[in-house]
């Protein structure tokens, strides 16, 4: 039986997909280093969300779909923290509830 | 900056809201008086003088200096300078028109995005992602 | 609170026109009246009108401002006649005709009176949408927590 085909599905890991969705430039494929990523990406865009609607308030920009796309992003981007964390609040339950 | 639950930007998005009720109060007091002989429209000013203060980018993120303006700053109700005919004034029913659309639009903007950037913080505190 | 609404404003203005639309619609329909009922010729009437302002400190308003005096819109002084000078023309066989042949007309001209219309109709309107910016920022103030 060849089973060599199954060989090629390691190198899926380095490919465009995985490298995208981290920002680094050298190809990672750490899950903690990933979240960590993403954890600070999105509170940079926290901050930056905030800073654009005070900017707003006191009328330094009169660009509102900015503010509101800013708030948007910042949202997604927790949205996906909080997500993985509860995905992996999941897996550790139940792990821990399997009887060995 | 979003650590706090009730933090600066909550603040300032507050007083600029009351600006802005207080501000629709003279924009409709301007229309209901539109026609009485010798009656000056009123502005509000409060948005401009936040802004002078508040101006850099180092000043908008600095919570201190947001603080202290607010405390210092408040919004002033000034007379129009507009020209007076006859003893009537020169209509300006359009202008407190638009006025109005403007000031009910940034009124409702700050509401909402402040609503949206603090749903980030009860997604943190409740663990529930989504509205 | 003492019982004033944000409402109150706009309402104020929209009561102001609606009287001032049934004194410009009298002095239309007046317009001919050379005898009324009190034998003398009509006279016609303008509303007087003049801010509302409130003296109390109980409203939200009073720390922004300092206990400046809060806007509350227009109030209606009453109802004046306006002692124009009539109109003359010369008719000898109308009823009311003086000792000359003349006969006076209430200084009421059409023209302008339906300008007048106009400019109550748009002040009417304006006051309208008064109330409706105000409701709106309402509507969306009672959202802030979530639908």
């Amino acid at each position: 039986m060849n089973i060599d085909s199954i060989n090629n599905i390691g190198s899926i890991r380095n490919t465009d997909i995985f490298n995208r969705s981290s920002n680094l430039n050298k190809t990672s494929n750490s899950f903690s280093e990933w979240l960590q990523n993403e954890i600070s990406v999105a509170n940079t865009q926290i901050n930056e969300a905030d800073t654009k609607l005070r900017e707003y308030a006191v009328g330094g920009t009169d660009n509102l779909h900015q503010v509101m796309m800013s708030i948007e992003e910042a949202k997604t981007s927790f949205e996906l923290i909080v997500q993985v964390r509860n995905r992996l609040l999941d897996g550790y339950q139940e792990i821990m509830r399997m009887q060995i | 900056m979003i650590s706090e639950l009730s933090g600066t930007t909550e603040n300032l998005v507050r007083a600029v809201l009351d600006a802005s009720l207080l501000r629709y109060k003279i924009i409709s007091n301007n229309i209901a008086n539109n026609d009485v002989r010798g009656f000056k429209p009123s502005n509000v000013n409060f948005e401009d003088i936040l802004n002078a203060e508040l101006n850099s980018k180092e000043a908008i993120n600095n919570n201190q200096r947001i603080e202290s303006a607010l405390t210092s700053v408040r919004p002033e109700i000034v007379e129009r300078e507009s020209s007076v005919i006859d003893g009537k004034p020169e209509n300006t029913l359009d202008l407190e028109m638009s006025d109005l659309a403007k000031n009910t639009l940034r009124y409702e903007a700050l509401i909402k995005s402040l609503e949206n950037l603090g749903s980030i913080k009860t997604m943190a505190i409740t663990g529930r992602a989504g509205k | 609170m003492s019982g004033i609404s944000i409402f109150d404003i706009s309402a104020s203005g929209m009561a102001l026109e609606r009287m001032r639309l049934q004194i410009e619609s009298l002095n239309l329909a007046n317009a001919n009246t050379t005898r009324t009922h009190g034998g003398k010729i009509y006279k016609p009437l303008t509303v007087l009108s003049s801010p509302k302002y409130s003296e109390e400190f109980g409203s939200i308003m009073s720390d922004i401002l300092d206990k400046q005096n809060v806007p509350l819109g227009v109030k209606i002084d009453g109802v004046k006649e306006l002692d124009l000078p009539p109109r003359i023309v010369y008719n000898p066989s109308h009823p009311d005709a003086d000792k000359k042949g003349y006969v006076q007309y209430p200084n009421i001209n059409p023209v302008s009176e339906m300008v007048n219309l106009i400019n109550i109709t748009r002040s009417f309107e304006a006051n309208v949408r008064s109330f409706n910016a105000a409701k709106r920022m309402m509507q969306t103030a009672m959202d802030i927590g979530g639908k």
